[in-house]
């Protein structure tokens, strides 16, 4: 008997949950496996703009942007902002898009801005990031490589675990620097991290 | 019935697999409506293939019709998407798992895949992206995301959420909060 009134309060409970079912045209139906996907979709200019829509949307938005490559065709508009607040921009980016795991900003028009950019990256660094693809010039070459070797060796120190931080049996730093050599004849700075 | 077996699971072969189509199974959708499909289109279901290949004979395979219980399998939702897979049984496979997965992320729909999730009715584009997540097509779930992100695109958050009849469940000073944070976004300049 007692077994038969707790079966009937759990039916009760299904069916109200049945009738809370969302308008079947309306995008609050999907739940967030799927709204994640369909978003997955957007420009990160679109995930910007959008992420005031609705708390789901602002939970899902950016976890699946995974790269961000900074030029005119894929963001227009983000683009032309970096020139004017780069800064905000960048910390924007990096707050936000928890599993962003690559930044590539190879426009030769942002030279000057590097030096600073690599500050603001290695400020807000966090772990998924592997990869940042820069411009560099000669002349830029010798402050700004070692101004990033000094920057990431810092942060990476505190944040990477030790077994991480040693790539085919060099120290990080010596790693970079490894890495930055290797690229210098191509006039562009990689890091892989 | 061994060599039934092979027949089906051979989907190597073209003309194999152009054959295979020729077999007729049919889909019953959760509204009870029974629908007509060719075998190799069908497959493109994960759902269905399983199905199809626990049961192992194409006898079985053409009498009994499979059920697809979900709800969001509607009549008019199962005829699209045999529509859809009727048009796309014959595309070369995807590896979803491949390199090359982020180009075709970013490539446009055709323009037969335009034409064909552009439906007025909103009801019935969510169900079809719904049940074509239930039966596991891929390429179909993809079609229906990028055409919604194709409309988010440009728009703002009041725009998106009366398209996409979204609640707003944000207070005011937090809607007003995260468009600060964005404000550079919104700027025109």
């Amino acid at each position: 008997m007692h077994n038969r009134c707790l079966k009937y309060k759990t039916d009760v409970i299904l069916t109200q949950e049945m009738s809370q079912n969302y308008p079947k045209d309306s995008l609050d139906r999907f739940g967030d496996d799927m709204c994640e996907h369909i978003l997955s979709y957007l420009t990160l200019e679109d995930r910007f703009r959008c992420e005031c829509v609705s708390k789901q949307w602002r939970r899902l938005i950016y976890t699946t942007q995974t790269d961000f490559m900074c030029t005119y065709s894929q963001t227009p508009f983000i683009y032309c902002k970096l020139f004017v607040d780069y800064e905000r921009i960048i910390r924007a980016l990096l707050h936000k898009c928890v599993n962003l795991s690559y930044i590539e900003i190879r426009d030769q028009r942002f030279n000057e801005r590097i030096g600073s950019m690599l500050d603001i990256i290695a400020d807000c660094f966090h772990n998924p990031l592997n990869e940042i693809s820069l411009p560099l010039n000669g002349s830029q070459w010798e402050p700004s490589g070692d101004h990033m070797i000094q920057l990431l060796d810092e942060r990476l120190t505190e944040q990477i675990p030790s077994a991480m931080r040693k790539t085919s049996g060099l120290p990080l730093n010596q790693w970079i620097k490894h890495q930055l050599n290797r690229q210098y004849a191509n006039v562009k700075l990689s890091v892989k991290l | 019935m061994a060599d039934n077996a092979d027949h089906i699971d051979g989907d190597d072969n073209e003309d194999v697999r152009a054959q295979q189509n020729l077999i007729k199974i049919k889909l019953k959708s959760s509204e009870g409506g029974i629908y007509e499909c060719g075998l190799t289109a069908a497959k493109m279901s994960d759902l269905v293939k399983n199905m199809v290949e626990s049961l192992g004979t194409d006898a079985v395979v053409t009498t009994e019709p499979i059920i697809l219980g979900n709800e969001a399998v509607t009549d008019a939702a199962l005829k699209k998407i045999i529509e859809w897979v009727e048009f796309h049984w014959d595309d070369p496979p995807v590896d979803h798992d491949f390199e090359d997965e982020k180009d075709r992320r970013n490539e446009e729909l055709s323009h037969w895949d335009k034409q064909f999730i552009d439906v007025d009715d909103q009801a019935l584009l969510f169900d079809v992206i719904a049940a074509a997540n239930y039966m596991d097509i891929k390429g179909l779930v993809e079609v229906g995301a990028k055409h919604i992100c194709s409309k988010i695109r440009g728009k703002s958050c009041q725009e998106v959420r009366e398209m996409l009849k979204i609640t707003n469940d944000f207070t005011a000073e937090e809607e007003d909060a995260i468009h600060k944070e964005n404000a550079w976004i919104y700027a025109k300049d």
